[in-house]
């Protein structure tokens, strides 16, 4: 070989080449597993734990008195659904319209307010969320309710989709809005017929997002549920959730209650994922293609 | 066109999202609060049955041949129809949720108390807040708590119970015995392991791990606490200079755990531990519990008979109204248990007419507990309460009234 200039491109060079896009293709692949890991080792143990608990008197049953055998979380089941349920559906509405006001027709300062105000909801605590709701309603009320468990969890969903849908619309080309314009169609008809469903794809990511997150939450239902060891679907009697049983057994010393609470987390999991998948499908299409 | 029809679908998608969430709405708001059927047919099965013989059944009979005009059945709330929603004490749960599940199944259908294990501290704020039915606590109000609950209040006894000193000592078998200063001694921190000479000094012959001891208390506002820590109190006058008293204290040392619940968690998790529980929860969680040197000399095992021995030996001077304890009995009652506790039903004296259905169904509830109730104490290793109590609690219970009308039996 000589002392000047590079080598040809021979077959050396070429295998160099090649070992280096394998060894940097593996790395990447193996940074993608580790970023997926600890979902599937969460799913994975979740289930390993709680399926040997997954019988059918969990979902049929109550729970039993404290130190019996048995039982199940029926009431958790039924309450998370109609709690997490009609949280959204008070929620989303504010959220999603408060989103379309921040980035369609707000004037600069005012988004400018609204936005930094909807960030710091975004950053208050779930348990300040849930005394304070104890204070609004739980107080005048004069009952721990399932009303008062849901409209903490409103709260919460709130700023999460509030913002999504901000962003999502502003993701939306100006051109398309101009060209809506140029047809004679008035502005609110554009935002509700164009722009919205051209970023339905990611406000409904969104929502599925913060309904994930809410329905996992347990501090904010601490004081103003409750918990209910009766099936109860009374908007204004105390109801249990999934999350709040599971606080309680995780932190108990019975077995039976271990055993509940990871049934518990994989029923929730499951409810999630199902919830997630179900809004996936229902969205499938793409906004533009 | 194209937009236009995608647009259509995503809205005919959005609609039927929609027209499912406000089905599952209607079909939540049109329901009222049911008991859980299936639930009370699988619990069914294992066997609680009343004691056969029972101190109690004699004190029913004899409160109600000295009652003034009119004594209800102890069923009177057979036909109540409510939710009754309780907070309060955890050492009063398994207790509570026993009877309540048996009041549901033979007595009151209708029925169903929602009790939330949140400790006597929450128990008695949840009251003076008016968000919960009933208050429960392992300690009576005191004056000041009172006029804070803004309106006349009853502390109605229910149960009487023994704080028991769990521990958990891998591969230890042996009954450990404490007395009242080796206690006080571990929770102040100047005792730090298992064979140190005082633990060694109440169990002559015992071999003893030399382990570190792990002194775990409630984190919680904790009427067992108040119980436990007025013991001390009473018997060592360090504890009483250093610590004193109270629903929480400033623990020199140790660890917390949030209710009944965690703090039995935490020892049987632990090695090492040692922690302060209603009897119950150590005896269902298969925990050992030790013996405690009582005023006459004895090492006494917390159990049935050596706590109602206390009761037996404090309550007969207990007041009219119903403010007592029952720790460190007196020397002449040599076989009792020095830290027994009650727990207190907190009741306002007075409700409004709104919440009648739940408080009338609260107050037959509750009649029926510290009558029928009481034969099932045993079987979950609670004391039932005296006859005299019983009779006094009767009292307080008849004077209940829901807009100026008594509320019991009406």
């Amino acid at each position: 070989m000589t002392a000047s200039g590079r080598p040809p491109l021979g077959a050396r060079s070429m295998r160099r080449r090649t070992v280096e896009d394998r060894a940097m293709r593996a790395l990447i692949w193996i940074a993608a597993v580790v970023a997926v890991l600890p979902l599937l080792l969460v799913l994975y143990y979740v289930a390993s734990q709680g399926l040997p608990a997954l019988r059918l008197s969990l979902f049929t049953a109550g729970p039993q008195p404290v130190g019996q055998a048995g039982g199940g979380i029926k009431p958790a089941i039924v309450g998370s659904m109609i709690m997490v349920g009609l949280g959204t559906l008070i929620g989303t509405p504010i959220a999603v319209l408060t989103g379309i006001y921040v980035r369609e027709y707000a004037s600069g300062r005012a988004a400018v307010v609204v936005r930094f105000l909807i960030d710091v909801l975004a950053g208050v605590p779930s348990i300040i969320v849930g005394l304070f709701i104890y204070g609004l309603v739980v107080v005048p009320m004069g009952n721990f309710s399932a009303i008062a468990g849901a409209l903490a969890l409103a709260v919460i969903l709130i700023p999460g989709v509030a913002r999504i849908t901000d962003e999502m619309l502003a993701l939306v080309p100006h051109s398309v809005r101009e060209a809506s314009y140029a047809l004679g169609v008035p502005r609110w008809k554009t935002v509700v017929k164009v722009v919205v469903p051209a970023a339905l794809n990611g406000i409904v990511t969104g929502v599925v997002l913060s309904v994930a997150r809410i329905a996992g939450e347990a501090a904010p239902l601490l004081f103003t549920a409750l918990g209910n060891s009766v099936t109860s679907t009374a908007l204004k009697q105390p109801m249990d959730a999934l999350p709040l049983r599971i606080y309680l057994y995780a932190s108990g010393p019975y077995k039976v209650w271990h055993e509940q609470a990871w049934a518990a987390s994989l029923v929730l999991v499951g409810l999630v994922l199902c919830f997630a998948l179900a809004m996936r499908l229902l969205f499938r299409r793409p906004a533009f293609s | 066109m194209i937009t236009k029809r995608r647009g259509k679908r995503r809205l005919l998608a959005l609609t039927a999202a929609g027209a499912i969430a406000s089905a599952l709405l209607l079909a939540a708001c049109g329901g009222t609060s049911s008991a859980d059927k299936t639930a009370t047919a699988a619990a069914g099965a294992p066997g609680i049955t009343p004691a056969a013989a029972s101190p109690v059944t004699g004190a029913t009979a004899s409160a109600s041949g000295s009652a003034s005009a009119i004594t209800p059945p102890a069923d009177v709330g057979k036909n109540d129809k409510a939710q009754i929603t309780g907070a309060g004490s955890t050492a009063l749960t398994p207790f509570i949720t026993t009877i309540a599940d048996i009041y549901h199944k033979d007595v009151a259908p209708g029925v169903s108390l929602n009790y939330g294990s949140i400790g006597s501290g929450g128990g008695i704020s949840q009251f003076t807040a008016k968000t919960v039915d009933f208050g429960a606590s392992d300690i009576y109000l005191n004056d000041q708590q009172i006029q804070k609950a803004g309106g006349a209040v009853l502390n109605i006894p229910v149960i009487h119970w023994a704080v028991a000193l769990t521990y958990n000592i891998p591969g230890f078998s042996a009954k450990l015995n404490f007395s009242p200063d080796t206690i006080a001694g571990i929770y102040l921190g100047t005792i730090k392991t298992w064979d140190d000479p005082a633990i060694k000094a109440d169990n002559p012959g015992v071999s003893l791990p030399s382990l570190g001891i792990t002194p775990v208390h409630r984190s919680d506002g904790s009427g067992t606490t108040m119980n436990f820590t007025s013991f001390l109190t009473d018997v060592n006058a360090d504890w009483k200079a250093k610590v004193g008293a109270g629903l929480s204290v400033n623990w020199p040392g140790g660890v917390g755990g949030k209710g009944s619940e965690g703090v039995t968690a935490a020892v049987s998790n632990a090695p090492g531990t040692i922690g302060y529980v209603e009897l119950s929860y150590a005896l269902q969680n298969k925990l050992p519990v030790a013996s405690v040197k009582n005023a006459a000399g004895d090492f006494i095992k917390p159990t049935l008979a050596s706590t109602t021995a206390a009761v037996a030996a404090q309550v007969p001077t207990a007041p009219a109204d119903l403010r007592f304890l029952i720790v460190n009995p007196p020397a002449s009652a040599t076989t009792a248990y020095p830290i027994g506790a009650s727990t207190w039903v907190l009741l306002y004296k007075d409700y409004p007419a709104s919440k009648s259905a739940e408080v009338k169904a609260m107050v037959d509830f509750l009649w029926w507990a510290i009558h029928d109730g009481q034969k099932y104490a045993a079987q979950v290793d609670y004391s039932a309460m005296a006859p005299n109590l019983v009779q006094k609690a009767e009292q307080a219970l008849k004077s209940i009234t829901i807009g100026g009308q008594p509320a019991l039996g009406s």
